[in-house]
Formats: C-alpha cells, sequence, structure tokens
C-alpha cells in the first residue's frame, strides 16, 4: 500500500505510522484520516507486528489538529461526516489489538491531541507544546477530547484544560498526567524506538488477555 | 442585590475589561464558613442571578478569610437533615451548572466543605489548603483524582494538605496564598473570553464522560460540534485565525 498524507514502515516487529503533511504542521484533514484508518487495518491483520508507534513526520508538529482549511469549507453534512470519521479511526487506535505508543514529537492540538489519547502510552519532546483549544475558536474538542481527556487526566485538569482553551509544555502536560514521558529532543527517538523494542519483545505469554485487560479500562 | 451570609461581586481579567467574572464568596468567618439554610439559600440566589446575566462566563467560588474556606453544614441547624437535603440540590446545581465554576480554596476544609470544593469543575488551592477525608464526597473525588488516589485518601481517613492534594490530583494547582485570587482570575479570564456556547457544550460532555460509553460520548460530541457550527461565534473563531487576531465571542 502507498500513502500520501501519512507514511508506514516495519521495523521487525514495530510498525511505525506517521502523518506526513509537515508543511501543514500535520493537520489532520479527510484524506489523512482515511489513510490513517487503512494503514491501522494493515497493521492489524500483520501478524509479525507486535507494537504501533504513532507519530509525525518533522520536528515541528506532531499535529496540529483539524485541517481548518477544510474544515470551514464543509457544510452541515460534511462536518457530521468529518466527525463521524475522525471518531470512528480513534475509535479503531483504543481498541486496536497491539499496544499502541504515541511519540509526541512536536506541537499537538485539538485533534493532534485527541489522537494522542486514543494511544496506551504518551512520550513528548521537550520541546512539544500541548493543549485542547477549540473553545478559542468557537468549536468543542469532538474527537473524544472530551470523554477521553476526564478519564487521562481527572474531571478537574480536563475541565481545565477544555475550558481555557490554554496551551501547555510538555513538563506541564506530565504534571497534569497528559504525558508519560517527556524526552530531550536528542535522545526522542532512540528512547521511544528502546520503548517500543521492550514492548515488543516482551515474552508475556497471557499478552492478548493483558492488551484486553487494558484496553477496556 | 443585598446579601447577608455571601458576598457577590463581579470582576475583569487582565483578558477583557469586561466584568464577566462572578465572584461567589462565603461570608460566615466567624461561623467558619458553615452552610446553613441562609447561606445555601443565598447561593442559590446568586447562581440564578448568574445564569441571567449574559456578561458572566464563569464563576468563582471563594470564602471570606484565609483560615477556613468551609468547615461543612452549621451544627447549630435546627433542622440538620433538611439542611443537608437542600445543601445536596445546591451541589448537583453547581456541578450542572452551565457557566464553570472554579473553586478558590485557602484554609481548612472539612464535612460538606470538601463536597462544595470538589464538585466545583476546577480547584486552585493555596498552601495552606487543607482537606478532611472527603467520605461525604467519595464519588465525586474518584471522577477527579481517580480510583486508587480516591481509595488511599478514603480508607486511610487523612487529611490531605495541598501538596498532597495536587500531587494526588485532587487540586488543579497550588499557589502561595497571596497568589490565590489572581491565579483564579487568570484562569476564569481565559475560560471568560472562550466561546460561552462551546465551554457550555463542553462542559456537559465532560460532566456526562464518567456515565457514559465512547460511542455515547461520541455522539454528545458529534450533536455539540452541530451545535456550535450553528453559532456566530464559530465563523467569528475562525475568521479570528486567518487573521491572526483575538477573537471577539458573543455567545451567539
Amino acid at each position: 500500500m502507498s500513502y500520501r498524507s501519512i507514511s508506514y514502515a516495519k521495523e521487525q516487529n514495530k510498525a511505525i505510522i506517521k502523518v506526513n503533511r509537515p508543511e501543514a504542521l500535520n493537520a489532520l484533514n479527510r484524506g489523512t484520516l482515511s489513510e490513517l484508518n487503512m494503514a491501522l487495518d494493515e497493521v492489524q491483520k500483520d501478524p509479525e507486528v507486535k507494537v504501533l508507534v504513532i507519530t509525525a513526520e518533522g520536528q515541528k508538529a506532531f499535529s496540529a489538529g483539524a485541517d481548518l482549511k477544510e474544515a470551514s469549507s464543509l457544510d452541515e453534512a460534511g462536518v457530521k461526516e468529518l466527525i463521524e470519521l475522525g471518531q470512528s479511526v480513534y475509535r479503531k487506535i483504543d481498541d486496536f489489538p497491539k499496544p499502541v505508543l504515541v511519540a509526541i514529537n512536536g506541537i499537538a492540538l485539538g485533534g493532534g491531541v485527541e489522537l494522542s489519547l486514543a494511544g496506551d502510552i504518551r512520550v513528548a519532546s521537550e520541546t512539544a507544546k500541548l493543549g485542547s483549544p477549540e473553545v478559542n475558536i468557537g468549536l468543542i474538542p469532538g474527537w473524544g477530547g472530551t470523554q477521553r481527556l476526564p478519564k487521562i487526566l481527572g474531571k478537574g485538569k480536563a475541565a481545565e484544560l477544555i475550558f481555557t482553551g490554554g496551551i501547555i509544555d510538555a513538563r506541564e502536560a506530565q504534571r497534569i498526567g497528559l504525558v508519560d514521558r517527556v524526552l530531550s529532543p536528542d535522545e526522542f527517538a532512540s528512547t521511544v524506538n528502546r520503548m517500543a523494542d521492550a514492548i515488543a519483545s516482551n515474552p508475556s505469554t497471557n499478552r492478548a488477555e493483558l492488551i484486553q485487560v487494558i484496553k477496556s479500562m | 442585590m443585598k446579601f447577608k451570609t455571601i458576598a457577590y461581586a463581579k470582576e475583569s481579567s487582565f483578558l477583557s475589561p469586561e466584568e464577566n467574572i462572578a465572584v461567589i464568596k462565603l461570608n460566615r468567618p466567624e461561623a467558619s464558613n458553615t452552610l446553613n439554610k441562609d447561606m445555601l439559600l443565598e447561593i442559590d440566589t446568586a447562581l440564578e442571578e448568574i445564569r441571567r446575566d449574559e456578561q458572566v462566563r464563569v464563576v468563582v467560588l471563594s470564602a471570606e478569610g484565609e483560615k477556613v474556606f468551609c468547615a461543612g453544614i452549621d451544627p447549630k441547624e435546627p433542622n440538620r437533615q433538611e439542611t443537608e437535603r437542600l445543601a445536596e440540590q445546591i451541589l448537583k446545581k453547581i456541578e450542572e451548572f452551565e457557566k464553570p465554576i472554579i473553586a478558590a480554596v485557602a484554609g481548612e476544609v472539612s464535612g460538606l466543605g470538601v463536597g462544595v470544593a470538589l464538585t466545583c469543575d476546577i480547584r486552585v488551592a493555596a498552601e495552606n489548603a487543607k482537606f478532611q477525608s472527603p467520605t461525604e464526597a467519595a464519588r465525586r473525588l474518584a471522577k477527579i483524582a481517580g480510583r486508587a488516589n480516591a481509595a488511599d485518601v478514603l480508607f486511610s481517613g487523612k487529611a490531605v494538605d495541598a501538596k498532597e492534594a495536587e500531587s494526588l490530583g485532587l487540586v488543579n494547582k497550588v499557589v502561595p496564598p497571596d497568589e490565590l485570587l489572581t491565579t483564579v482570575n487568570w484562569t476564569a479570564g481565559k475560560i471568560a473570553t472562550s466561546a460561552p456556547v462551546a465551554v457550555r457544550l463542553s462542559k456537559k460532555c465532560v460532566n456526562k464522560s464518567f456515565e457514559v460509553g465512547i460511542d455515547e460520548g461520541n455522539r454528545l460530541e458529534l450533536d455539540a460540534i452541530l451545535q456550535c457550527a450553528k453559532t456566530e461565534d464559530l465563523r467569528e473563531g475562525i475568521k479570528a485565525v486567518f487573521e491572526k487576531r483575538s477573537p471577539q465571542f458573543k455567545g451567539k
């Protein structure tokens, strides 16, 4: 399968999906979400893959969220379709039968943060900035953010992040529980790689069950 | 409006000269800011006024004095059960109130006072804040701090000081006492300049997140987005992004 807005690579038993629109701060348009959806299916079917890493191309952005240029041109039916597309792709990540490690290499806003929330583990580069600024343009997080943030951060911290629309740095994101680890930019790729290897090589015999337990929480 | 057991005022913030922040202050420091029937009814009246006041977009709940935020129900109340029932109604109102409510907590918090603090959407605490074991707000504590942290606090029955409250996630942030009100004003100011319809709908979705599964939650989000899509504020918000300026929201 060849992709345009994402890239997909396999390294031994790791699958790496990257959002690949660095020129648009890796904003998520319909095409990107659809390709992400296809790549997820490809990874799911591949019995060799033991762990999925979701990250993005470039140094600057993980994802600036929904592509505003595209979204603002849509009519009501188009908006509904776009919201449902994102929700279903993120739902697929949520339910993914293999562990999903999200490597936040830079700015993650709105739908970008929501993408990360669907994964199991989030690590961020020290240079990353994160936030759910939807209320600052008149929207709410619509790809699961209002549902997953309270469970990950607790209700109070989720409320603050969502209602203020504030943007925070990686350290603050770690303090409030939005990311699990913060890595310096120069060790980012290698540490993510090592973490993924550790997950992939875990020999637990009841692996499928463990994944099931964690995913159903 | 004249109040006796609370103080009510409107404030602006550094983000806007508009007085779009309402501040309710529990005002019975001589009685440890305990809740009696009068105070609960006055809180109710103030909330109704805030609901009608289109200028107000966010509420701060604080208390007079630095020693006690609220020590629960007044032990002198003649009919305690009746006051408790009334208090539960007010807590439910705070939880479901369409404008976000931020608790600014300094000093001792005990009994149903903990329930009041935990029912607000956001909590900022002064370094001297101290929460007695919030057995009366167990369910709310679990949503805020997570199940393990809630179990830790509830089963041990221990009081939680500000620093521990922060590490358990019971409060959003801890600040020196003299920075409490400015910190809260800053957070309130951010919310007050966000799009009101979007804030209201996102609070609804967040509140539901512990009661519904992800599919139902996603449907709520979709409904909310479609409502937002009908607002003037969304058009203004997107325009402001492309014009690289701050948006001016009207709540419409």
